[in-house]
Parts: structure tokens; sequence; C-alpha cells
């Protein structure tokens, strides 16, 4: 009997997955994809970066832009074509879907990871009485903001006399987002009076940890602010696939066909006139308390626990710190510490620093030990951090120095690191003792890596190109006979014949 | 590639988006088919069957893989290639793509001098070739486990499946292994279910597969009518 690790038994279960998937008839993937794809249908800048991609594919393939309509659709302003397809399905979807709001309509809640529907147990106490609830997930572009939050009573006053009307709903989202400007709001509340961008940044790091609550209909009672800080994520650009991903479904409590006016009265009360009085921790903290959690767990255990028991473990400690259905928050927080700890015994031990000043640091630049720790793959921030540390200790003064602009710089690193002069840039920022001119160097850096990657994209043809024609003639006469099969033959053929007319287009009639 | 359409379920609106899709990739337009796909969720379910097998994987390679996967299927439809299932097609050399540009990236890194240090002490070559090693070595234990999964027409139905992902072949119709051993569709599809069974039971015997592995039937009652 073979003995086989982890990996390999991982890779023959997955063989055995890739060809019992081959077969469309059985394995029914295309309903499998369509399903998902209804399930968690691409955020609006996944959508747009997608369609590019494809565009940009067919714009470079002579064969696609030899039809007159694709060229045509593709010769113009890209962002514009991409721009109007987009919009194309908002409106098709919106035409198809039946609506979810109105005043007779039940917003229908969904089961997703593990969390079925259900409800709330114990029952929920708002200012004094007991209202039953239902959980579960509903998408956050169904949920409508609350025009009647007191929150916003002087700006949509402001807003009905300027306008004379209501605000619409992504109006409503433009006065929370601080994008609509009214006057009268002060001058240092001008870029974000409601904080939803902190909120926003701190949802697309946890999820939303509180369940907005939501009337039957889809009104929502309590959770304007995180509502309005995911469609944010939702829409930035500053936000990553997974964190739009993390934002598009929320987790709610909804009132029940039973609760009355003086229900809803109680839950508006209380969530937004009585104070918690909780000042939350700060994330370092708390991540710290769950990886002393997981180590006092480890030490207990008489063995290196298996993946399915250390998932299982994860799944207790989120129960522990109220860290949400599934286990991601856990993991994340334990890769998070790992590096800060990394992080903090590089600049005690090695650069001499006080051990408070770097703890310090660390809690404040915590949220990017979130990227550092993310591409643990060859290619990946993570892995080129692991291989090499001089590129780590490099990496870890700059953090220290608060040269990195934010936390998206940690991502191009990957780039940096393969890059003799971008790596060299990076260099000169920590050499640099005024903080300006060590981003600046940064900025240099992360500029250079991307271009090159660029460039190196559009070489890596003409590599393969060389390396298959040197083997093709080194191939002996008999091995077409002999060796290759001939439906292997035949697409050989077709690729030649077609690979024929493009050189002879671009190089003229002989094909020197 | 007009022909068949295989969801039939659910909205109209994704049988009408595939069926447009198709028509505009037969005539030649290979962004109307994108347009026209895009109507339908498939597109999307593509960009997440990839994010959930590699989340590793960046995201501008993941749209990269996408792309290119429409480009070769305008490219097959244009070289008269019979494409029975094209958003099954579609979604397989989406996956193809992707897993490809991982291996192309690795395999960048020797050529770039800044990443020397990481191979002298045995760095991402080394994981890429025992990646590849893997991936080898299990194609092996498939093939040796071939003559013990009895009936000799279900040892013919596997070795036709696992060649072909062997080979990376997109998709794979019943029709088409019918056609290559002179069996009926319906006796194929028998075969490659009980084929799978035995595979997978072996393997978890032979601790090449965890013992609770199983493959999903999307249409098991088929399998009982035999």
């Amino acid at each position: 009997m073979p003995v086989m690790d982890y990996e390999s038994r991982e890779e023959f279960e997955a063989l055995l997955r890739e060809a019992y998937e081959l077969v469309p008839e059985v394995a029914d993937q295309a309903g499998d994809l369509v399903r998902l794809g209804q399930a968690e249908p691409l955020g609006i800048e996944e959508a747009r970066r997608v369609l590019t991609a494809v565009a940009e594919a067919l714009r470079d393939s002579d064969r696609a832009m030899a039809d007159p309509r694709t060229r045509s659709a593709l010769s113009g302003d890209l962002s514009a074509l991409i721009d109007r397809v987009a919009a194309a399905r908002d409106r098709l979807t919106s035409g198809e879907a039946p609506s979810v709001r109105g005043s007779t309509d039940r917003m229908q809640l969904a089961s997703r990871e593990n969390v079925p529907v259900g409800p709330v147990f114990p029952r929920p106490t708002f200012h004094g009485r007991q209202v039953a609830m239902n959980q579960g997930f509903v998408r956050v572009r169904d949920i409508g903001l609350w025009d009647q939050n007191e929150r916003l009573e002087i700006h949509l006053a402001q807003f009905r006399q300027q306008e004379g009307r209501s605000p619409r709903s992504e109006e409503l989202l433009d006065i929370m987002l601080s994008r609509l400007q009214l006057p009268g709001v002060a001058d240092d509340q001008r870029d974000d009076q409601f904080k939803i961008l902190d909120l926003a940044r701190s949802i697309a790091a946890n999820g939303v940890r509180r369940p907005p609550i939501i009337d039957l209909d889809g009104t929502l009672l309590d959770g304007n602010r995180r509502v309005a800080a995911c469609l944010l994520i939702l829409d930035s650009s500053e936000f990553g696939a997974e964190e739009k991903r993390r934002a598009e479904w929320v987790f709610v409590w909804q009132l029940t066909e039973h609760a009355d006016d003086a229900d809803r009265d109680a839950v508006v009360v209380s969530m937004n006139f009585e104070s918690d009085n909780k000042e939350p921790w700060p994330e370092y903290i708390k991540a710290r308390k769950v990886a002393d959690a997981w180590q006092e767990m480890l030490e207990v255990l008489p063995r290196i626990p298996t993946q399915r028991e250390q998932a299982q473990m994860k799944r207790e400690l989120s129960r522990r710190f109220a860290l949400g259905p599934d286990t991601a928050t856990v993991s994340r927080y334990l890769k998070m510490v790992a590096w800060a700890q990394e992080f903090e015994d590089h600049h005690i031990s090695r650069r001499d620093r006080d051990p408070y000043e770097v703890q310090h640091r660390a809690s404040r630049y915590f949220q990017y030990f979130d990227e550092l720790a993310k591409g643990e793959r060859p290619g990946g921030v993570a892995y080129a951090l692991k291989e090499d540390d001089r590129f780590r200790d490099l990496v870890f003064d700059l953090l220290f120095d608060g040269k990195f602009r934010n936390w998206r710089q940690i991502r191009d690193l990957k780039y940096v690191y393969n890059d003799e002069d971008a790596y060299d840039e990076l260099k000169k920022a920590r050499e640099a003792d005024d903080i300006d001119d060590g981003q600046e160097h940064l900025d240099n850096a992360v500029s250079i890596a991307r271009l090159r990657r660029g460039e190196t994209r559009s070489l890596g043809a003409n590599t393969r190109i060389e390396q298959f024609v040197s083997w093709l003639e080194d191939l002996p006469v008999s091995a077409f006979r002999d060796t290759i099969r001939p439906e292997n033959l035949r697409k050989l053929h077709r690729a030649l014949a077609l690979v024929s007319k493009q050189v002879e287009a671009v190089l003229g009639g002989s094909g020197d | 590639m007009a022909d068949e359409v295989p969801v039939q379920e659910g909205s109209a609106l994704v049988g009408d988006a595939l069926r447009a899709a198709a028509e505009a990739v037969a005539a030649g337009d290979a962004w109307g088919a994108v347009e026209a796909l895009w109507a339908s969720p498939v597109l999307d379910g593509m960009v997440r069957r990839v994010r959930q097998r590699w989340p590793w994987l960046p995201d501008d390679d993941v749209d990269r893989a996408v792309g290119e996967a429409f480009d070769a299927f305008h490219a097959a439809v244009l070289a008269g290639e019979t494409i029975r299932h094209p958003v099954h097609w579609l979604a397989q050399t989406v996956r193809n793509r992707a897993a490809q540009i991982m291996r192309d990236r690795a395999r960048e890194v020797p050529q770039d001098p800044g990443r020397l240090g990481a191979i002298a002490h045995g760095g991402e070559p080394e994981l890429v070739l025992a990646a590849e090693e893997r991936r080898a070595r299990a194609v092996a234990h498939a093939r040796r486990l071939l003559p013990r999964l009895g009936q000799a027409n279900v040892q013919a139905v596997m070795e036709v499946v696992i060649d072909a992902v062997d080979r990376q072949v997109p998709s794979l119709s019943v029709v088409d292994i019918a056609q290559a051993l002179g069996q009926s569709q319906q006796s194929v599809k028998v075969w490659y279910w009980r084929g799978f069974d035995r595979l997978a039971r072996l393997a978890a015997e032979e601790g090449l597969a965890a013992e609770d592995f199983r493959l999903e039937h999307a249409d098991d009652e088929d399998q009982e009518e035999e």
C-alpha cells in the first residue's frame, strides 16, 4: 500500500474530482455554475474587472478582431463599453427579479455558511420588551436605507427643502457617505461625517458583527451605518474582491409577522437611543486573546491536530469569542498575530527597540499583518517574506517607520520582490530619513514592479514559442508516425494553419 | 455549438442568454457572445468556482484565465471543433487556464535574477516540480488501479477519462466516449459511475484518498435504472 502524504492525497482527490467533472452529462457543472453565480453574483467592480479582462484578451486576438462586430465593439473606449455592458445586466436583473421590498412584500431570509434561517433564541429584549425575531442572511443591495433615521433628521429636512422631495435610496447613501454636500456641515466633517469609511474598513476585515434589524418588508430599523458601509465596500475600489464578497451578504435579525408597532418602537428606541457604553478593544488586543486561547487548546492535545480537528477547534473559538458563524476571523487573527509576533521579535531583539513602543506600532499597523499573511504559495507576499529574511526585515523596518501609505502597497510587495530595480527602491525607502522621501521611494518601487510585470507577461509568448519551436525541431520524424496521437496531429495541423495565416499577415507572403 | 444548451432549468433568462451566446459565437462575434452570456449568472459562477478552488490565486490572474478561456472558446468554434456543452467547456477551460497560469508564474521565477537567492535555498522551482511530480504520480496511481476496476467495459471508460484529464481536455461528452468505444450512451454513463465508485473506494482503501472521500453524483436515480 503506498504511503501518501497529505498533499499527495489531496492531489489524488483533486484528480478524481477533475476527472469526474469532465463529463457534463454526469457532473452537471453547468447547473452548479448557474446556481453558484446566482447565489454569489459578482459585485460591480469585480464584474467590470472580469469583463475588461475578457475584452482585452479578445482585443489582443487577431482572430476575434477579424469579426467586424467584435472589432467595432472593442476598438473604442473600453471603459465606456464595460460600463454599458455592466449596466445592461443591472437593468435585466432588476426587470426580472421580483420586488423584495414594499408595503406588502416580505423580504425572504436566506441560509448561508451553514447558518439556517430560524428564530433568534433566546428571544431578545428591546427597551424592556421581548420581541420575537428570525435570523438569516439578506443581500445588502436588497436592503433600503432607512429614511426615518433620526441621525439624518437635519440632512433629510435640508434635502427636502432643496429638492422638494424625499431622497431616493441612492441619495440617502450619498448623504451618509458625505458625497452629497449640504450647507452647514462643519468643514472637519465634510469628508466622512458619519465615519462610514472606518466602519467599512472594519467590516471589510471582519464582516458585519452586529446584525442589522429589519422589518418584515426589509425596512431597516437598526444598522443604517453598517449597511451604508457595506454598500461603500461594494462600490469602492479601495476594497478587494474578498472584502467585497464579505460585504455582499449580511446576517440580519427580522421582525416576525406577529410584530406590532410597539415592538418596532421598542427596537428603534433601544438600538438607536440607548447606548451600550462600549468602547471596543483594539483589534490587536482581541486577536492576541484569540491566539492565546488557541495556544492553550493546542497545549493540552497529545498530538498535532488534523486539519479537520483544527477546523473544529477554530469553530469553538469563533463561538467563544462571538466572531460569527464561520472560522475566517479566527484563522485570520491567528495568522496576523503570528506575523505581529515576528515583527515584534525583529524590532525588540534585532533592532533593540523598546518593547512597548514596538507593541504600539504592531497595534497601529495590525491590519497590515492581514495582508502580509496572504499569499503563502510561490509568488505570494507571505511566501516571499518567509523565504528571504533580508526582505522580511526590510518590510518590517518600513512598516515600523510608517513608510507604507496604505495596506494595498503590501499586496504589491510580491511584484517588488521579484524585480531588482524595484527592490533597490525599497531599500532606498528604508534608508530615507524623511518619511515623505521614504514613501516616495516606496511608491517608485511599486510603480517599477507593476510596469515590469506587464512587460514580462507580453514577453512570455516569445519565450514559449522559442521553447516549442526548439522542441519541435528536435523531435524525430518517426514520432509523428509512431508516438503522436492522430487527434493531436490534427490539432497541431489546425494550429499551424491558423498561425501561418497570422504570420503571413504580419511578415508578408514569405513568412521570413 | 448551438444545438445543445445544457442549462434548461431555472430562469428562462439563463437559457436565452446561452442560446444568444451560442448564436453569436457561431456567427464569429466573440464579444457579442460575451455580452449575451453576461445576461446570465454563468460568468459569475465561473469566477466564483475558480476562486473557491484556488483562493490564493490573485484576482487579476483569475480574470486573465477567464479572458483567455473566451478567446480559446472562440478559436475552437472557428476551427470547427464540436463543442456540445459550451458552458461546461468554458468552465473547464477557465480552470485549466488558471492552473496553467499558476505553473507559468512559478516557472518565470528562475529567469528572474531577483529570485536567485530563494532558488539557492531550495525555493519555488523545487516546489513547482514537487507539485507536478505529485500530479504525475496521482495519474500513475489512477492508471495502476484501472485493472482492478472489474468489468472490462468499466476499465475502458475509465481509461478514456483518465487519459483525457491527463491531457487537460476541457470537456468530454458521454456521446464522445460512447462513439469511441462503440457502446450506447446509457451503458457508458453507468460504467462511468461504477468506475468512479470503485476507483474512489480502492483509493480510500489504499490511502490514496481520505476514508470518507466520495464524489457527488449529480443524477443518482439514473444509476438505479440499470
